[in-house]
């Protein structure tokens, strides 16, 4: 046999000037043959780069995939033992859940060689249908935020809490010492809404155990609907609200398409009802400030969140004392008290009779319409008044039972402020030993007002499991540091029945532990071992529960192992059953009525955004830099005011102002925003966070702080507001240039007569000809359809192409410069009188035009036309004289101006690896996610087959819970794409300049009487 | 018979003119010139350290943003091209007219030209997001396939026309100097220097077989460099009026941006003659005011001619009735940006004006402020054409604004930096003045208009 | 006139050489600046010239996902100890494998064949054209140490993707996006 000499090899070439020049430090990479990952050759020094995980990476050289770097002496790290399911370069996704507080969702995550790299919808769960938000996308970034804790902390806090200095603790230390602590017993806790059944009962169990309390808060204080429900039903529900089912929605201060409870719920199920056909449901919105609702309405009226009461009350009385509809009740105590709303359109400022036209309209639709409010734009004083006359006026027209179906509650929005001072009470008469903190940020999400920041001063100790010390875990004592959802087991419940399961799709990057672990680990210490208590961990724990809590209720599952196996695979068991439940009405619930006290003339109300919501996705740019669907605004929160006010005030975009509302004195920038009612300041939550990460620290103000606790309820909306202007000015960055359309044919909007009549008869067609041979396309020729119709512009799209084309994040001086660089944006353009707006939304992608502008300009070739219609960008043969961009007439083209791809790891992590990193001074663009086309058609190569329709889905496609874009081969006539394409309804934006776009326009259909006007007003630019 | 005006002043004899050129040559400057040189190198060292750090950095220093892809680097761009073509007008075309004047100030021009295109020639490349890569315009035989540029594309055509016109002026320039370079290795006391200017001369021996090819290459050539006057910036121009934006979708530009090239070569000819005048003031003889004269007239003209253009514009977009066009002209005027519209119109159309005044054409001051003014002017000109263009196109919600940086500023005024201290040191060791077509007009205008036939 | 002939033939030498070097380049005939020939010292010297040339062992029984995925991909530890459990157990290298393998950590080989990370190379595709391993990675039965036997020049791969029996595609977006 050869001995080893022979094998050992000379060196024959030599690759890098390193090696050549004998460089110690690469002697030294090359003699440590065993490396342990990819990053530990970059940076040694970084604990978590030996981590466990990174070896899963086997040979994803696509970790760092830099443009143009030419031939740098590369590693190739295999696996020690491939795990069977993961093939390098082949994706692996495992069904799963997401909660976000309020809404649940089906998910399916997308893993790389053992990294999650993005989030997408579940079409099998009932809730979503594949349906996403944009905050479900931007969830992956969280698992790899580089402002995590990296292990458990405990904060040597003194009697006040003030100082506190961490250190870092082990488990072992740390299980030790809360055991010890939880010994003393009186043990509370406090969580948000816990939507995972097994959890859920965990908790209490361990509760009990240990003799302690369970208190739920959430952010967003959803409690009214509730409170409603129990005064009007008697039952502590929040129903379903069946959207598809109403072909009449009313929705009054209430914005479900954006941000109330379950919105891609909603979405999902409004969509259903907006075909434009005879059966087009009709949208009428009430409501203050401009939410994404309104701008979908069809009809759309202003009053102050103090009139709500008053409209609801003013359309009950003309619905039972006028009109007398359906089983209008008799009940005397309801006739009086309706009886003084007699005519109360004047007061709210609308026309004289709109509220009886408006009941004339819904009436017509019993049984068949919907009635929708709350929100915390309504989270005045009357907040369940509201909800009560809501429910009276459901119940008068029959759509209790119909389209408001309690049988199968949303299992959400468990948590009130009144269990919150029930715990500061407790606190306060020293009940309270240990209190547990989990899945909440009460310290910055309630106002210092409540008191409780002071209460939790007042705890003996705070274990706070949150993933960073953050506002609250700054006040805890101990931290025991918990898993991100996608490293951790679990299950969820989003309405009663519907189960779905949560499992890890990459071992936990840090030295953290899942909160349930935590417990499980506590109990042990407690000796604790009665129900599951004594189960080995929590992933043993959570199947027990399913075992014995859910398989028995499914027929027909063999066995548990099955149905396990099954239940992961599919990710949803739905039992939920039939439910056709009528409630009747008490009248009782009237009596609960407070006196309303004098609108104020200038009120302040806060309202959470598409993007940020409570602010948990604060530290995750993505949402930072998320252009808000309704003001196109990034990066901060403001005062939004209505341009009647902004005259008054002589404000302007951007003025700083000072306002004073409940004692306190805030200052801010000035928004002045197109359809917003009079006397009305809007202020965003999320925002303002101090303890979040580097991210959003410092953004905004906390308008949380602005809350206002009054006995059992938190206000949070009908604050007396005086505001003052400043002299000083404020840059607010926005992504959208100009307001309005200028009259140009941009988006084709028609009535529901007029579509009717002709499909598309608003649209006008310029005559064309051309000089020039068309392209071929012998095969395929990729093209897409968006549906403006159905398209209510809630922008998950948009986060999803950023997560699917590692689209990096600029920040906020260079979105100032214009220089975002989202692939694909929703412009939004206000039309009739600012006063009083409308609004459309209008998803731009690159056209792929056949005839390109873009094409025939590039000097060096670097976006050339293929033969199957799509318009390639080259990255790496691009050198940046941005004249595509120039003559590309939708600008969708972006321009890395500095080098984007060096982003600060782990964040690295969630790239892509299908999709090359742009480097610096190269120009980009939307791709068809021509990456999809090329995976898809090597698998059809590779099982000898032919793509058929449906196989291709691009990243915005796939997100859009209303199922707006269509993408597919139009070449196929039978294909879903190609019917559309050449509908009379759809249209090419900008066809007199003979682009042939390939992707093509639905004309968006109002249920209305007439048209607002497109014209030339100038609108905030 | 007639009385001529003399072309040079102070009754020269040849020896004079050999002396008077080739001092600027043989003598140590003046302490003026030195001061000069040093400010104009000041401004060439900002540019260095201006342009290192956005091609070490990134674009994104400069003022170019989302939707304005390009603003100062094209602008740039477009106005040094511009400014050479006074120089091959008076050169070459003037040459062939037999235009006795042009000679004493030929050569100026066409060094103003040389050093203009080089100046304007690093923009396009600065200006790339990936400069080390801008050889790629060009089209050279390579291992990708191999992979050739996009011909169709107009900054190809750039690549082209640019080339070519640096090559023929360079080559054009040159040539004049032959003659001169050997007067001065003739004159040469120094041995250097009488090895260097001997090189450079070609073993020029003066005899009459040496004139004779002399002439007909110089003739040659300015037929050659001719049609480039009006070839090169009508191709520039394509940069603008082949795409699809409007403002720059248009069919005057050709003519349009040539009439303007010339008015601003010649406002910049002036501002350099009266310094020239200034640094060296023995070449008032040879420089007389005659020159600034006639040369003052071409502005008037060509400044009316643009200004036509201006006026025109309006036409167009009425009679077009595409509403993009219409707002996009009404938006130059009136929208954020106007201040560049009216510094343009002001400065390119009204001042010249004063021109119709010969008091006015022939006082070195007027006439330099004047010159100043047209540069200005012709750089909002393209700015306008560029940038207002762009920050406002089809779909509102892509509008933008366009906001300098101080790069931008580096940049502009960092190149000339670079053309001025090309310029100077230009005057300082090229005879600056053709000796060889200078002294056989020397005579005209005296002895009862005796004309100086070879 | 001699003189004016000769200087005449270098004239024409020149440019005839010139063109030549164009046309070599241009077909790839003569390739220059690429890593054609690279061999790059492994942590572990595997001979395969041993493997797949004495043992004729298939290409696919340790680059598994040649017909799956874009990647071969370098085996794992555990197909090398499917044999070496057994086999050859006394050689330093082979402990060192074995090391590896119980330790669970991974071998940091030298990369042979590299892409640039904007070429999407796909095996998958190639295998099932019916392409052979050794049309592109050359003689590897008789390498004692793996090295890149074609340019990979973006050339190289245009050239055989434009031959009309290939029927392969050859827009930009092919390889590049």
């Amino acid at each position: 046999m050869e001995n080893i000499n022979d094998l050992k090899p000379q060196p024959k070439y030599w690759m890098s000037l390193e090696q050549w020049t004998q460089d110690p430090e690469f002697l030294k990479m090359a003699e440590n043959e065993f490396l342990s990952s990819p990053l530990s050759s970059e940076d040694g020094k970084d604990g978590w780069a030996r981590r466990e995980f990174l070896k899963l990476m086997g040979a994803s050289l696509a970790l760092t995939t830099f443009g143009c770097v030419r031939r740098p002496a590369e590693k190739i790290i295999p696996y020690a033992k491939r795990p069977v399911e993961v093939v390098p370069g082949i994706p692996d996704y495992y069904a799963s859940s997401y909660f976000d507080g309020a809404e649940g969702l089906g998910i399916v995550v997308q893993t790389r060689e053992g990294r999650p790299i993005k989030i997408e919808g579940n079409t099998e769960h009932p809730a979503n249908e594949g349906g996403m938000s944009a905050r479900a996308h931007a969830h992956i970034l969280k698992l790899y935020d580089p402002d995590r804790a990296t292990g458990p902390l405990k904060n040597l806090q003194n009697e006040k809490k003030t100082n506190n200095q961490t250190v870092n603790i082990t488990w072992d230390k740390l299980d030790q010492e809360v055991v010890e602590q939880l010994k003393k017993g009186k043990v509370a806790f406090l969580t948000a809404t816990i939507a995972s059944p097994a959890t859920k009962e965990l908790i209490q169990s361990f509760a009990s155990q240990v003799g302690g309390k369970t208190y739920e808060m959430d952010e967003i204080p959803y409690e009214a609907v509730r409170e409603g429900q129990k005064l009007s039903y008697g039952d502590d529900v929040v129903p379903q609200y069946r959207i598809d089912k109403a072909k009449y929605i009313l929705a009054v201060n209430n914005d479900f398409i954006g941000t109330w409870l379950t919105p891609v719920a909603f979405q999902k199920m409004f969509s259903k009802t907006r075909n434009p056909d005879e059966n087009m449901s009709k949208l009428t919105v009430v409501e203050s400030l401009l939410s994404l609702t309104g701008s979908n309405a069809d009809e759309r009226f202003r009053i102050k969140p103090s009139q709500t009461l008053d409209f609801l009350m003013g359309l009950a009385y003309q619905l039972n004392n006028v009109m007398k509809v359906g089983g209008a009740t008799a009940n005397a105590d309801i006739l009086s008290a309706l009886k003084e709303y007699a005519q109360v359109d004047a007061r709210l400022g609308l026309k004289e009779g709109t509220i009886a036209r408006i009941a004339e309209e819904i009436a017509h639709h019993r049984g068949e319409s919907l009635v929708l409010s709350g929100g915390m734009t309504t989270g005045g004083k009357d907040a369940v008044a509201i909800q009560v006359v809501t429910n009276l006026i459901n119940s008068i027209l029959g759509n209790e039972g119909t389209t408001v179906l309690a049988g199968a509650p949303l299992n959400t929005a468990r948590g009130s402020y009144k269990q919150v001072s029930d715990l500061m009470k407790a606190i306060k008469d020293k009940s309270v030993e240990t209190l547990i903190i989990y899945g909440v940020n009460p310290t910055y999400a309630l106002p210092e007002a409540s008191g409780f920041q002071e209460a939790l001063r007042n705890v003996p100790v705070v274990i706070y499991a949150g993933d960073r010390k953050d506002e609250t875990g700054f006040q805890a004592d101990y931290i025991p540091t918990v898993h991100h959802e996608l490293e951790n087991w679990g299950d969820l419940e989003t309405s009663q029945g519907v189960f779905s399961l949560q499992q890890p799709t990459i071992q936990p990057l840090y030295d953290t532990r899942s909160f349930q672990d935590s417990l499980l680990a506590w109990a042990k210490g407690l000796g604790k071992k009665s129900a599951r208590l004594g189960s080995e961990n929590w992933h043993e724990y959570l199947k027990s529960y399913w075992k014995s809590e859910i398989y028995p209720k499914v027929s027909k599952a063999g066995t548990f192992d099955n149905f396990w196996v099954d239940s992961l695979k599919s990710g949803v068991v739905n039992l939920a059953k039939k439910d056709s439940s009528h409630r009747s009405f008490k009248a009782a619930s009237f009596s609960t009525f407070k006196k309303r006290d004098a609108v104020p003339e200038m009120e302040l109300v806060l309202y959470p955004t598409v993007g940020l919501r409570s602010g948990e996705l604060a530290n995750v740019s993505w949402m930072q830099e998320f252009p808000d669907p309704v003001t196109k605004l990034v990066w901060d929160n403001y005062f939004t005011f209505s341009i009647g006010d902004a005259k008054k005030l002589k404000l302007s975009q951007g003025r700083m102002v000072s306002v004073k509302v409940n004692g306190q004195t805030i200052e801010g920038p000035a928004h002045i925003q197109p359809g917003q009612a009079e006397g009305v300041v809007g202020l965003a939550v999320g925002y303002g966070r101090t303890r979040g990460g580097k991210v959003c620290d410092g953004v905004g103000i906390n308008a949380f702080n602005l809350a206002q606790p009054d006995g059992d309820q938190l206000l949070t909306a009908g604050f007396k507001a005086e505001v003052t202007p400043l002299s000083k000015r404020y840059d607010l960055a926005t992504t959208q240039g100009h307001n309005t359309m200028e009259g140009r044919q941009i988006v084709v909007e028609e009535t529901l007569a007029q579509f009717m009549k002709k499909p598309g008869g608003q649209i006008h067609h310029p005559k064309m000809m051309t000089m020039w041979s068309e392209h071929k396309y012998p095969g395929r020729k990729w093209a897409m359809t968006i549906d403006l119709n159905k398209c209510t512009g809630c922008s998950a799209c948009l986060t999803a192409c950023q997560s699917e084309n590692n689209i990096p994040t600029v920040g906020k001086k260079y979105v100032l410069q214009g220089r975002e660089m989202h692939w694909l944006r929703i412009d939004r353009y206000y039309t009739g009188e600012p006063e009083d707006a409308g609004v459309v939304n209008q998803p731009i992608v690159c056209m792929h035009c056949d005839n390109a502008p873009c094409e025939t300009v590039c000097p060096v070739a670097a976006t050339t036309h293929s033969d199957e219609g799509t318009n390639d960008m080259i990255y790496n043969r691009c050198v940046g004289t941005r004249y595509c961009s120039n003559n590309c007439p939708y600008k969708v083209r972006r321009f890395n101006w500095f080098s984007y791809t060096d982003v600060k790891q782990p964040l690295n992590l969630a790239m892509n690896p299908e999709v090359t990193v742009r480097n610096r001074g190269v120009m980009e663009k939307c791709t068809f996610c021509i990456h999809r086309i090329k995976f898809e058609e090597s698998q059809a190569k590779m099982h000898d087959r032919e793509l058929k329709d449906g196989d291709v889905k691009t990243a915005c496609q796939e997100s859009c819970p209303t199922n707006a874009i269509i993408f597919g081969n139009i070449n196929d006539p039978n294909s879903e794409v190609a019917k559309r394409f050449k509908q009379p309804m759809m249209y090419d934006l900008l066809e007199e300049l003979n682009t042939k776009p390939s992707v093509r326009y639905h004309t968006k259909v109002r249920n209305a009487a007439q048209i607002k006007s497109h014209g030339k007003e100038e609108h905030n630019t | 018979m007639m009385h001529r005006t003399p072309l040079i002043l102070g009754k020269k004899t040849y020896k004079d003119i050999s002396d008077d050129i080739c001092a600027l040559v043989e003598r140590f400057p003046s302490p003026r010139f030195m001061l000069g040189l040093a400010g104009a190198q000041f401004l060439f060292l900002i540019f260095v350290l201006v342009q290192g750090a956005i091609v070490f950095k990134g674009l994104g220093l400069m003022g170019v943003s989302h939707p304005v892809g390009w603003a100062t680097d094209i602008v740039t761009f477009v106005f040094w091209i511009g400014i050479g073509h006074a120089g091959t007008l008076i050169s070459a075309i003037l040459f062939l007219f037999r235009q006795k004047w042009r000679t004493s100030i030929a050569r100026t021009a066409e060094a103003m030209t040389v050093f203009a295109v080089m100046t304007a020639g690093l923009f396009p490349i600065l200006h790339v997001g990936r400069p080390w890569l801008a050889y790629w315009l060009l089209p050279y035989p390579n291992q990708r396939g191999p992979l050739w540029v996009n011909f169709r594309s107009p900054l190809i055509w750039d690549v082209f026309a640019v080339s070519t016109y640096a090559t023929v002026s360079i080559v054009f320039w040159y040539v004049g100097m032959v003659p001169d370079f050997a007067t001065v290795r003739d004159r040469a006391k120094n041995i250097w220097r009488n090895r260097i200017y001997g090189l450079l001369s070609l073993g020029w021996r003066g005899t009459a077989h040496d004139w004779n090819h002399y002439e007909m290459v110089y003739m040659l050539l300015a037929g050659l460099a001719t049609p480039l006057v009006l070839s090169v910036h009508s191709i520039v121009s394509f940069d603008f009026a082949v795409s699809s934006l409007p403002g720059w979708h248009t069919t005057i530009f050709p003519p349009y941006f040539v009439a303007g090239a010339i008015f601003s070569g010649f406002g910049m000819c002036i501002t350099l003659m009266t310094i020239f005048r200034a640094l060296v003031p023995t070449i008032k003889d040879y420089i007389t005011m005659e020159h600034l004269d006639v040369m003052n007239r071409i502005i008037l003209a060509t400044g009316m001619m643009v200004g036509y253009s201006y006026g025109s514009e309006f036409f167009v977009a009425w009679y077009s009735g595409v509403e993009y066009e219409q707002y996009m002209i009404l938006n130059r005027a009136l929208g954020p940006l106007n201040y560049s519209y009216w510094t343009m119109v002001t400065c390119n159309v009204l001042i010249p004006q004063i021109f119709w005044f010969r008091k006015m054409r022939r006082n070195l001051w007027v006439m330099f402020i004047v010159s100043i003014f047209v540069n200005i002017g012709m750089w909002f000109e393209r700015f306008v054409i560029t940038v207002t263009s762009l920050h406002r196109d089809f779909l509102p919600s892509n509008w933008g604004m366009f906001h300098f940086t101080m790069f931008d500023f580096g940049a502009l005024f960092g190149s000339f930096g670079l053309f001025l201290t090309l310029f100077l040191l230009y005057l300082r060791v090229l005879p600056s003045v053709s000796i060889a077509e200078v002294k056989p007009v020397s005579k005209v205008g005296y002895e009862g208009g005796e004309h100086g036939h070879h | 006139m001699a003189k004016k002939i000769v200087g005449l033939g270098v004239v024409l030498l020149i440019l005839g050489g010139l063109s030549a070097l164009v046309y070599a380049l241009s077909t790839n005939k003569v390739v220059i600046g690429y890593n054609q020939g690279y061999m790059p010292d492994q942590p572990i010297p595997f001979p395969h010239d041993l493997h797949a040339g004495k043992y004729k062992m298939d290409c696919k029984y340790c680059h598994t996902t040649t017909e799956k995925s874009r990647h071969a991909s370098i085996p794992s530890l555990n197909i090398c100890m499917n044999c070496h459990l057994t086999v050859k157990t006394d050689s330093p290298w082979i402990q060192k494998i074995q090391e590896a393998y119980n330790s669970g950590k991974s071998i940091a080989w030298k990369k042979v064949h590299m892409l640039p990370d904007f070429v999407k190379f796909n095996h998958a595709p190639h295998i099932k054209a019916g392409k052979q391993c050794n049309e592109c990675h050359g003689p590897v039965e008789t390498m004692k140490q793996v090295y890149q036997y074609q340019s990979l020049a973006m050339g190289w791969c245009v050239n055989c993707h434009r031959k009309p029996e290939n029927n392969a595609p050859t827009n930009c977006s092919t390889c590049h996006y």
